[in-house]
């Protein structure tokens, strides 16, 4: 439990970032929260050769609304945005889904970019980003793209990242004011990995359903349905389709199971949904 | 004595100021050791390469099998078996995490940059997990001297039951296993070692727990006589539950580490090699009947119980079968009894002593049996119960194997849970929950709570003709030593090796009371040394031993210095020593007010002034202010010619009730209320006796709804975090409602017995008879997790059966591959092409990611390549040593493709079938593959396992289809992109 050697770097700004990922690329990995990373390293499940802190970057730290997007800088932590103001109004679903991110004291640490760049298809932001349709920036030194939440993620923590890539923020769409919004989770205990995560955005008969946790990475489907009923319906007969993951953790019966229970709870909350109401 | 005070412990455990291991001041010039472990449940040693990792700078020895067989014996055990145990694994590994060599550098961080560069060549062999399994002729063997996978195979008869059996109105029967779990403390273990060659002996201090029988192990182990072997206690423990008696050997490891090393050396175990691979409680299959009579009083039980004693027979096991032999009957009057106890090896971390040890095992069989019984005679639990109890009169009662228990009132406890407020609640809940078709539950379970065990115990497991032959073992000799200073301050050195109980506050309680001065005159010494504390064979943290045994004995020491200073105040104060009261600091005269002489300045006498004793107490008057004791219960015999031992010396007794609801959207059982009655004889201090309540019942709600150490079937294991093997949270616990009774213990100097194990004995069983109870079924799995509660509502028809997996594999299942993956890739180019980068080896290392160098020979059937591949998962990123083994290949339509990868991270096989569809100018391609995963990836990352293996067959076929001349996706808008990119015209 204690890490492989490795050279830890001091990046000042977003171009010193650039800088480093251009000359070490695989080598490196970033760091910020290290809610993730550090364990990984002490475990040497991971051991990179060098460590680009992120964290003296002030310029990162930045988040907002513009353009009909909440973008959220690599640099900013997960309770920051929990605890902003705003965030009830604008981003309805991330403020359902923070209580239930892990515990406190790792939100505290944990930035909401991090989360992203980890990809693990059962957490909670990860499903945020997935059914509300959002985007990564990606910047390297030499270009700077933007990749769609299902071109970004990839696989089982697998991304469309490339080496000398810094996400520098991610945009979470912000849904009209009719839009409804719907989350439910289930995990052994108080913040677990999810076993199965449902999140619902409906826009009038248009019912956006993503699914965390089910597969190797966050799935979201789309029906048509004109009431709570045809939504359960359109749901019941996914559960029993749809390939569902089987591990250790849980057998593919529950998670089955979960997604029809919780994917009904969730469809409620959506068509009940008044955006002043939410805990 | 039996009020609730403030904890002396509290302050410095709260303030940062605990003297656990590893806060010890070391020895100058310790170096550190880091452990190299088998990744494989199974296999054959072919070579083991240290030259790299001695290279390190800063590596400074590396301890292998050659030292230890050198330096060291094999682990002597209770068993005759031809079963060899060294502390490092000896030509095969025999489960996931088994040391192999021991890596001593300036730092730890060093030791692991050492072990990461030793080159293991491990050849893989089928495991077997299961003891049914293990028992058949078509398994294979662990130990070959052995012959076969039995280590014992015991029967025991008390009684006639064959004709209980016969005469019964019925019988009942469960068939139940119990799962493999621990009690995981906060601290792991931790050892600092070193040998001193001048003198041939070994100095330790280490969070050891004891029994210091074991010590005996130790020393012999080592090949020094115990006097050689120092062995120090540090005062603080941070939770012991009986797991750090898996520290044993770590000790023995560490002491020939530092032997090697020629310095000082220490050893912290981390999280993830003390879940893999320090201990567990043991698994057991046990098949229970009952002979019945009509009323459902029971005539009789045969138990064929068969115990999973992991990869080696570690001492002291099986014991884990025999600290509950002679009260197997629980709190009944049975006297025909059968037992058949198979002890059984399997690829799985050896078993050691877990809180409860043994009665988790037990109970469950039996209480579910009750309520077995109680279904089919449509009576309640209680009711059965209550038939069937020893009657309070009848104690001490001679249980059928020998239990002699001592005292205690059941059908009282009864009474109290059945009048209390919250039993009837849950009553009343079930009642509404029925009418509104909710699952709820009621579940009950009654146990007796073995205290001090016998050390001849173990010997039961000998036939007599061998117990004749060892001589016979009986006792449990517990020591301490109180002495009194100059001004009248007390210590007291006990060699119980505390981890967090309170054992100092209650000892001090009671001297106070004793010499009746104050608790905080009074220092109670816990950092016990083998070289110069008063100690013997049953010192140590278990059993519940310290309320009987260890305060017992303070006590009876205290009393006999008392006397002594009485004699001489009386003298003084010219009366009889037996009119004298010691109160407020003073020794004074009953009803003679202001008669008193201050306790210190008596006490002081004795040290200033001992002239003054001899002339008035006579010249041979022990003249020491300390007094060591030695006490053993007469009660703790040897197990007799027919097998009857009195396990234990004291028998608590605890009935539990609790209500649960199962969640049908979740699928999770909920805990509505418990109630926990407890009758532990005379209680010391109430609130401790509570606090040992609330943290068994903790772990025991853990045990049985969340907690497990999960094997797959290749004996990989996949519970290395506290994310997969998951201990509950307070707010998963709720708080159960105590009620306390006292029959004190006749056996013991206070009458106490122990209260630290009786939830861990009833609370799984309990649990389970409530599910049982709520979904009206049987056979419950513990731990009764969310997954197994959902096959049981499909199982009754309450939930709709789901396909498991849309894609079935097309091979036949391997239980040595538990891993499946499936899945499909839309290539750009020819499947000709494919094969024609597949049979290139130049070409095929532009596809394995990080190939450095790539060797291709022929095998049967096909090709194969051995090569250096870098894997990168996400975060994790590891290097194999891999060979990729193409056969059947059948251009252009298909392929087989089997390899393995050995690196620090653990080691993977796989085989699988690729197949090829040409779709025009593109290809189909498919796969059908079967792996297995393990060491560190397995025991972390089971969660992500099988999506981790398609990942890399994915980026392998596309790798190969670029390889191949696929055309780069997007290539030419990236070049255009990048065309105006340069020309400063970006977006």
């Amino acid at each position: 439990m204690k890490s492989a050697p490795f050279i830890m770097h001091q990046a000042q700004s977003q171009s010193n970032i650039l800088d480093l990922l251009d000359k070490y690329g695989e080598d490196a990995r970033i760091i910020a929260g290290g809610q993730t990373l550090i364990p990984v390293l002490a475990m040497r499940v991971a051991s990179p050769d060098h460590l680009i802190d992120i964290n003296k970057v002030e310029e990162l730290k930045n988040f907002g609304v513009s353009g009909g997007v909440l973008q959220v800088g690599a640099g900013v932590r997960q309770s920051e945005l929990e605890n902003w103001s705003g965030l009830r109004k604008t981003q309805p679903l991330l403020s359902m889904m923070f209580p239930w991110i892990a515990h406190t004291p790792i939100r505290n640490r944990g930035t909401v970019c991090g989360s992203i760049a980890h990809a693990d298809p059962s957490a909670e932001l990860v499903l945020a980003l997935a059914v509300l349709d959002g985007s990564v920036t990606l910047v390297s030194k030499k270009k700077k793209r933007v990749a769609q939440a299902k071109d970004f993620f990839r696989g089982a923590l697998q991304t469309s990242r490339q080496s000398n890539e810094f996400i520098e923020a991610v945009q979470f769409p912000i849904r009209g004011p009719l839009a409804g919004f719907g989350f439910s989770e289930y995990g052994y205990r108080h913040g677990d990995f999810a076993v199965v995560a449902v999140a619902v955005i409906k826009e009038g008969d248009l019912w956006t359903i993503g699914f965390g946790g089910i597969d190797d990475v966050v799935k979201v489907y789309q029906c048509n349905a004109k009431s709570l009923d045809e939504a359960n319906q359109f749901i019941d007969e996914l559960a029993a389709k749809v390939e569902v993951r089987e591990d250790p953790t849980a057998t593919s019966g529950l998670r089955r199971h979960l997604m029809r229970t919780l994917g009904a709870r969730a469809c409620q909350q959506a068509a009940e949904f008044k955006s002043d109401e939410i805990r | 004595m039996g009020k609730s005070c403030e904890r002396l412990e509290d302050t410095a455990l709260l303030t940062g100021g605990g003297r656990y291991l590893d806060d010890l001041p070391l020895p100058v010039g310790t170096l550190y050791a880091a452990v190299v472990r088998s990744p494989i449940a199974h296999g054959k040693i072919i070579s083991l390469d240290i030259e790299a990792a001695l290279k390190i700078r800063g590596v400074r020895a590396i301890l292998t099998i050659d030292d230890v067989q050198t330096w060291s014996n094999p682990l002597v055990v209770a068993v005759k078996t031809p079963m060899r145990q060294w502390v490092l694994a000896n030509e095969y590994v025999r489960y996931v995490g088994e040391p192999i060599a021991v890596v001593i550098a300036e730092s730890r961080a060093l030791a692991e940059d050492g072990v990461e560069k030793v080159v293991l060549n491990i050849q893989p062999l089928p495991a077997v997990v299961d003891v049914d399994l293990a028992l058949t002729d078509a398994s294979i063997i662990l130990h070959k001297d052995i012959g076969s996978n039995c280590v014992l195979d015991r029967s025991h008869q008390y009684g006639d039951p064959e004709s209980a059996f016969q005469n019964a109105a019925s019988v009942v029967e469960v068939d139940i296993r119990y799962p493999r779990n621990s009690c995981t403390p906060i601290e792991t273990g931790g050892v600092v070692a070193q040998w001193r060659a001048a003198d041939s002996s070994y100095e330790v201090t280490s969070n050891f727990m004891g029994p210091f029988s074991l010590h005996v192990v130790m020393a012999a182990a080592l090949k020094v006589s115990g006097t050689k072997l120092r062995h120090h206690v540090a005062p603080d423990s941070g939770g012991s539950f009986g797991v750090k008696q898996s520290v044993l050997p770590y000790v023995i490891m560490s002491c020939l580490a530092s032997r090697k090393a020629g310095a000082p050396v220490k050893f912290i175990e981390d999280r993830l090699e003390h879940l893999q691979a320090a201990t567990s409680a043991t698994s057991r299959h046990t098949h229970l009947r009952a002979a019945v009579d009509r009323d459902g009083k029971i005539l009789a039980l045969d138990y064929d119980q068969i115990e999973d004693c992991g990869a080696y027979l570690r001492a002291p096991e099986p014991a884990t079968l025999y600290r509950m032999h002679g009260c197997v009957t629980g709190p009944y009057q049975i006297q025909n009894l059968n037992i058949r106890n198979r002890v059984v090896l399997i690829n799985k971390t050896p078993t050691g002593l877990v809180r409860g040890f043994g009665g988790p095992q037990v109970y469950y069989a039996l209480e579910r049996l009750i309520q077995k019984i109680a279904k089919s005679l449509g009576k309640t639990h209680q009711e059965i119960a209550a038939i069937n109890y020893v009657q309070k009169e009848k104690f001490p009662y001679r249980a059928a194997a020998g239990a002699l228990l001592d005292s205690g009132d059941y059908q009282q406890a009864l009474k109290t849970l059945e009048s209390s407020p919250e039993f009837k609640k849950i009553l009343e809940r079930r009642e509404q929950a029925k009418k509104e078709g909710r699952y709820y539950g009621i579940g009950i379970a009654s146990i007796v709570e073995p205290s001090v065990s016998n050390m001849g115990y173990i010997t039961t497991v000998l036939t007599k003709e061998q117990r004749a032959k060892a001589g016979p073992k009986n006792g449990a000799i517990t020591s301490a030593t109180v002495s009194i200073d100059p001004s009248g301050n007390i210590a007291a050195n006990i060699a119980s090796a505390p981890a967090g109980q309170g054992h100092q506050t209650v000892i001090s309680q009671l001297l106070a009371d004793v010499f009746g001065v104050l608790p905080s005159q009074i220092q109670v010494n816990v950092d016990f040394d083998t070289a110069k504390d008063a100690w013997s064979i049953a010192a140590g943290n278990y059993s519940s031993r310290f309320a009987g045994a260890v305060a017992g004995t303070v006590f009876l020491a205290a009393e006999k210095l008392k006397a002594r200073i009485a004699d001489y105040a009386a003298h003084i104060l010219k009366v009889k020593p037996d009119q004298l009261i010691f109160a407020n600091g003073n020794i004074s005269v009953a009803g003679v007010e202001g008669s008193g002489i201050p306790f210190s300045r008596v006490c002081g006498n004795f040290h200033w002034s001992p002239g003054l004793i001899q002339e008035a107490l006579g010249r041979d008057t022990t003249l020491a202010l300390q007094e060591t004791q030695f006490w053993s219960a007469h009660v703790l015999e040897a197990p007799d010619e027919n097998d009857r031992i009195n396990t234990s010396a004291a028998y608590g007794f605890a009935l539990d009730a609790c209500g649960i609801e199962i969640d049908p959207e979740t699928c999770s059982a909920k805990i509505d209320q418990y109630i926990t009655v407890h009758d532990a004889g005379r209680i010391l201090n109430p609130a401790l006796a509570d606090g040992q309540i609330y943290g068994a019942y903790a772990q025991a709600v853990g045990a049985a709804l969340f907690e497990e150490f999960v094997y797959s079937s290749d004996g990989n294991f996949l519970s290395g975090t506290f994310a997969d093997y998951r201990l509950p949270t307070a707010s998963d616990i709720g708080v159960p409602k105590i009620y306390h009774q006292e029959s004190p213990s006749p056996f013991t100097p206070l009458g106490a017995k122990g209260i630290g194990e009786g939830n861990s004995m009833s609370t799984p069983v309990c649990i389970a008879n409530a599910i049982a109870d709520a979904l009206d079924i049987e056979d419950i799995v513990l731990p009764a997790t969310p997954s197994r509660i959902h096959a049981l509502l499909v199982e009754k028809g309450a939930l709709k059966l789901d396909k498991p997996s849309i894609q079935v594999s097309l091979m036949t299942a391997n239980a040595d591959y538990p891993l499946k993956a499936q899945g499909e890739v839309k290539l750009e180019v020819l499947p000709e092409d494919i094969f024609a980068v597949l049979m290139d080896p130049e070409r095929l290392k532009n596809v394995i990611p990080g190939c450095e160098s790539i060797h291709k020979k022929s095998i049967v059937n096909g090709i194969r390549y051995d090569c250096i591949a870098v894997v990168r998962i996400g975060i994790a990123k590891a290097r194999f040593a891999a060979q990729v083994d193409l056969t059947n290949v059948q251009s252009p339509d298909s392929f087989d493709l089997g390899g393995e990868g050995r690196g620090p991270l653990g080691m993977a096989l796989g085989m699988g079938q690729v197949s090829l569809k040409k779709d025009g100018s593109t290809t189909v391609l498919t796969y059908d593959y079967q792996a297995q995963v393990s060491g560190k990836l397995a025991a972390i990352g089971s969660r992500l396992l099988e999506g981790a293996i398609r990942l890399v067959l994915d980026q392998l076929f596309r790798a190969l289809a670029k390889e191949a001349g696929a055309k780069q996706e997007n290539f030419f808008k990236a070049l255009v992109t990048r065309l105006f990119g340069l020309l400063g015209m970006s977006k």
